[in-house]
């Protein structure tokens, strides 16, 4: 690191003033003396944020942007299971656990300088549990009872059941002014101006949205915590193409992007580490992985059963025969162990990827490496695997069979996504391998979700989950779930159900790992997929932000502390108020 | 005229509805659900079906229909996008302006090279430089606006880094005088009009062209040659001013192909208009909006052809329309 600091601090001698935007890397360290606020952030982003309110915004774009003008009662820290104090200051548990109490913040005032109360959250409350509203986070409050606001800077929540979540559930979300938005329907909500003027409480207020093409937030001169934000302004400008955008960061004309195509990240990071670049590459484990899902149950079956109950409910013992090729362990099993994990992560990510093992996120706080029943990659053994299942190649064609049917089937993907069509190829050359016949097949993602998963007409699917930040896996693998897309597998397994509810319920942490880690262990044995790899976020920010965190959260989680030294700044950062 | 164009205009009518019920129906049997961008593994089961009501999906499709005409046709509104609750016809009316400045840009910079490029080409009809720009035309002609567009955008914005590669105009635009927003907005809509313009030109001069050829062949041509005019006066007076006029027409019905390529174009070069708009619209299966921008080509189909023919009759006494 040093030799580092001293090759760029050289080159930075021998450069001079050549370099185009007029700044220049540097890692010197800053004192609380050297901050100084000013300057403009230009965020470049994809699409249109879909609206403001955090209550009907549903694209990343939207939820970046409320994250900074909103603010909830408390933010989740980088160990994702504390929490750091917002609009909450404090916050106590009842005698019998079952309520928490929140003391809220007296000195929080609204964009529109209203005062922020206890209304507001009870308000915000009544909203997220609203089935019209269908807000995207439903989810996290369904295990509270009642909301009571005692006094205007005291709110208890209560709740159900004693979880571990309780705190996440109760805090999960942005609170909304009652005094613009009480008046409103929830049916008019998501079309109300609101959702393109909105008022929050957070680091920046909304200024400015020009139609496709950019949003604008100018600094919260009345924020909470003194003196900040340091930046005078954030601009989310428009760029949908990613190479273009890629193109205008290098260009200096835009200062953060996330997502930043793998290759590119590659050479970012040797133009960094080697001194030549004002841009810092930023990789972190992300929040999605890939996946093969294996169809354990007959389809033509499926679809018989489902068709003759018609509304009713059908009987699952009909409804789920096995698959004929994945329905046994033993097949899966093989042919996991057919693929190459470690090759297929590294090819198609460009490094940008680990080998993932089991059902559990690396990134969550009940992710444990040991718990997994490992595969390894071995081709001898998937085919004795196979033999023991009766799959043999009888008739010297290269594909096995077994009772005169051949081990030969579709594996299905999204069009527009480039890594899981590569990771499709890699899997099928290595099926290959081992006798089995794939066919890759990539279809159209409205087909895909929208009849394929649901009607269970597929084989098998190389496709992606994005990783929330509780720990849960219900949706996907429990009998609950079993006629909902999620669980497209159709995997039922009591014994996972009842580890699962055993490790929601469990308040203590180290038995709820216990749990977690018997579900790890249990769901990388049976093998419903097989996981792939865990992606790598990448972002790229200009060098002259300081004072920043990026992590597994994102890039937006302390934006309200970015600062620019002032012989750093660039064009845009003088950018006047309008 | 007046009469005509009023029984042009409510022959339309069914015209339009034909096309937008098709557009219904077609949209309607593609596979996939608005909701579909909603799917996400913390999202609870019962939350699809709500949006789904909230968005009338659960009516039978012909309830979504008749509703859907009846909004239109009454009380003359679209509905609410899908995707983010604003009215369709507000983001429209925010869409349509970029779009209508990349046409009609496009539409005068075609149309002058264009006619320059023919009537030169037919003054010196047979002659090299006249098989030179012929194939250019040809070349301009067939070679997909996307295409070429892509082209440019690699070597003007992106190797050459000499001209912004997206958006209508610059983040400073607002800090700037009256002039440096024209500069702004020129260094922009340079490559997309340049763009559009050159592969519609190819459409008007193979036109002027040809008509040019046949007017400088003409009885009157040769007896103003005869009675010793000048061939500036002759090409420019006599020739030009006969071959030019049913080029009118023809601008007519080029809009609905200048419309649809401007879409295609605006994607490329990333502005901000109906092209985005729709594409979004399309993928997302936000029906609302795809109704509402389906409506929005068919009407400029109509108005197009209406023109065209209006045109035509003005320009050419001949022509007669039943009704006059």
């Amino acid at each position: 690191m040093k030799q580092a600091l001293l090759l760029i601090a050289l080159l930075l001698i021998s450069c001079g003033k050549n370099d185009k935007s007029g700044s220049k890397p540097s890692e010197k360290a800053y004192t609380d003396e050297d901050i100084v606020s000013g300057g403009n952030l230009i965020v470049g982003i994809t699409g249109e944020p879909d609206g403001l309110n955090p209550l009907t915004a549903h694209t990343k774009n939207a939820k970046d942007i409320i994250s900074l003008i909103y603010r909830r009662l408390a933010d989740l820290n980088e160990d994702l299971s504390t929490f750091t104090p917002q609009l909450a200051k404090s916050w106590s548990y009842s005698n019998d656990s079952l309520a928490i109490h929140f003391h809220l913040r007296t000195d929080a005032l609204w964009h529109d300088n209203e005062k922020f109360n206890s209304e507001d959250v009870l308000f915000t409350y009544n909203l997220q549990v609203n089935e019209t509203l269908a807000w995207d986070g439903y989810s996290f409050k369904e295990n509270i009872r009642r909301v009571v606001a005692t006094n205007d800077s005291t709110i208890v929540f209560h709740f159900r059941e004693k979880l571990s979540t309780m705190l996440m559930d109760a805090v999960e979300g942005y609170i909304v002014p009652e005094h613009l938005l009480g008046e409103i329907s929830v049916e008019e909500l998501e079309s109300a101006d609101f959702s393109r003027n909105p008022v929050g409480t957070g680091p920046f207020r909304f200024s400015g949205w020009k139609s496709q093409q950019s949003v604008r937030l100018d600094k919260n001169e009345d924020y909470y915590v003194e003196g900040k934000p340091r930046l005078d302004g954030i601009i989310f400008q428009v760029v949908p193409d990613r190479l273009n955008l890629w193109r205008q960061v290098r260009s200096g004309d835009i200062d953060l992007m996330e997502s930043v195509p793998p290759a590119d990240f590659n050479r970012l990071t040797e133009s960094w580490n080697s001194g030549n670049s004002t841009i810092k590459p930023y990789s972190f484990l992300g929040r999605s992985y890939t996946y093969i899902g294996w169809n354990l149950i007959d389809r033509e079956n499926y679809a018989h059963v489902m068709a003759a109950a018609g509304d009713e409910d059908p009987d699952l013992d009909e409804l789920l025969k096995p698959h004929k090729l994945f329905g046994s362990q033993k097949v899966r099993a093989a042919l996991t162990m057919a693929l190459d994990r470690d090759a297929i992560s590294q090819v198609v990510n460009q490094g940008l990827a680990i080998p993932m093992h089991g059902p559990i996120p690396p990134v969550l706080w009940a992710y444990n490496p040991n718990a997994n029943s490992i595969w390894e990659y071995d081709i001898e053994g998937a085919k004795i695997f196979l033999e023991d299942e009766g799959w043999t190649d009888s008739d010297g064609d290269g594909v096995i069979d077994k009772n005169g049917v051949k081990f030969s089937f579709e594996m299905i993907t999204n069009i527009g996504n480039e890594v899981r069509r590569q990771a499709l190829t890699i899997v099928q050359q290595q099926l290959k391998v081992i006798g089995v016949e794939m066919t890759p097949r990539i279809l159209e993602p409205a087909l895909l979700f929208g009849r394929m998963l649901p009607r269970r007409e597929l084989d098998a699917a190389l496709l992606g989950w994005s990783v929330g930040l509780k720990m849960e896996l219900t949706p996907l693998f429990h009998s609950s779930s079993i006629l909902i897309p999620f669980n497209f597998v159709s995997y039922l397994s009591p014994e996972f159900d009842k580890l699962e509810n055993a490790a929601i319920r469990a308040t203590k942490s180290d038995i709820a790992q216990k749990h977690w880690d018997g579900i790890a262990k249990l769901l990388s044995w049976e093998l419903p997929y097989t996981w792939l790899f865990y992606n790598m976020d990448t972002t790229a920010l200009h060098s002259r932000f300081k004072g920043v965190s990026i992590d597994k959260r994102g890039a937006f989680i302390n934006m309200e502390d970015w600062w620019i030294p002032l012989e750093e700044r660039a064009d845009h950062d003088l950018l006047a108020d309008n | 005229m007046v009469a005509y164009t009023i029984r042009r205009l409510l022959t339309a009518i069914p015209l339009l509805l034909l096309g937008i019920s098709l557009t219904f129906f077609i949209i309607h049997m593609a596979p996939g659900d608005p909701t579909d961008r909603f799917i996400s593994p913390s999202m609870s089961p019962n939350i699809k079906e709500s949006i789904t009501k909230k968005f009338g999906l659960d009516q039978p499709l012909y309830w979504q229909y008749t509703s859907w005409l009846k909004n239109v046709v009454i009380d003359f509104d679209f509905g609410k996008s899908f995707a983010n609750g604003r009215q369709v016809s507000e983001i429209i009316s925010d869409a349509m302006p970029p779009t209508l400045l990349l046409s009609s840009l496009s539409l005068i910079f075609g149309l002058v090279l264009g006619t320059v490029e023919g009537v030169y080409s037919a003054f010196k009809a047979g002659s090299r430089t006249d098989k030179i720009i012929t194939s250019l035309l040809l070349f301009f002609y067939s070679v997909p606006a996307f295409w070429l567009g892509l082209i440019l955008l690699g070597i003007f914005a992106i190797g050459l880094n000499w001209l912004p590669a997206s958006q209508i105009n610059s983040i400073f635009h607002d800090q700037l005088g009256f002039f440096g927003k024209i500069g702004d907005y020129f260094t922009h809509l340079l490559l997309p009009v340049f763009t559009l313009g050159i592969t519609t030109a190819p459409v008007f001069g193979r036109f002027v062209r040809s008509n040019m050829i046949e007017v400088l062949n003409s009885d009157f041509i040769i007896s103003a040659r005869a009675r010793g005019l000048s061939e500036r006066k002759v090409i420019f007076v006599y020739g030009f001013r006969n071959a030019l006029l049913p080029v009118i027409s023809l601008i007519g019905n080029s809009i609905p192909a200048l419309f649809s390529g401007a879409v295609v174009i605006e994607v490329i070069y990333s502005l901000p208009g109906m092209g985005r708009v729709m594409v979004n619209a399309a993928l997302g299966r936000d029906y609302p909006m795809i109704m509402a921008a389906g409506t929005v080509a068919f009407v400029s189909v109509i108005i197009g052809n209406l023109l065209a023919d209006l045109g035509y009759a003005a320009a050419d006494p001949r022509v007669r329309l039943d009704g006059d």
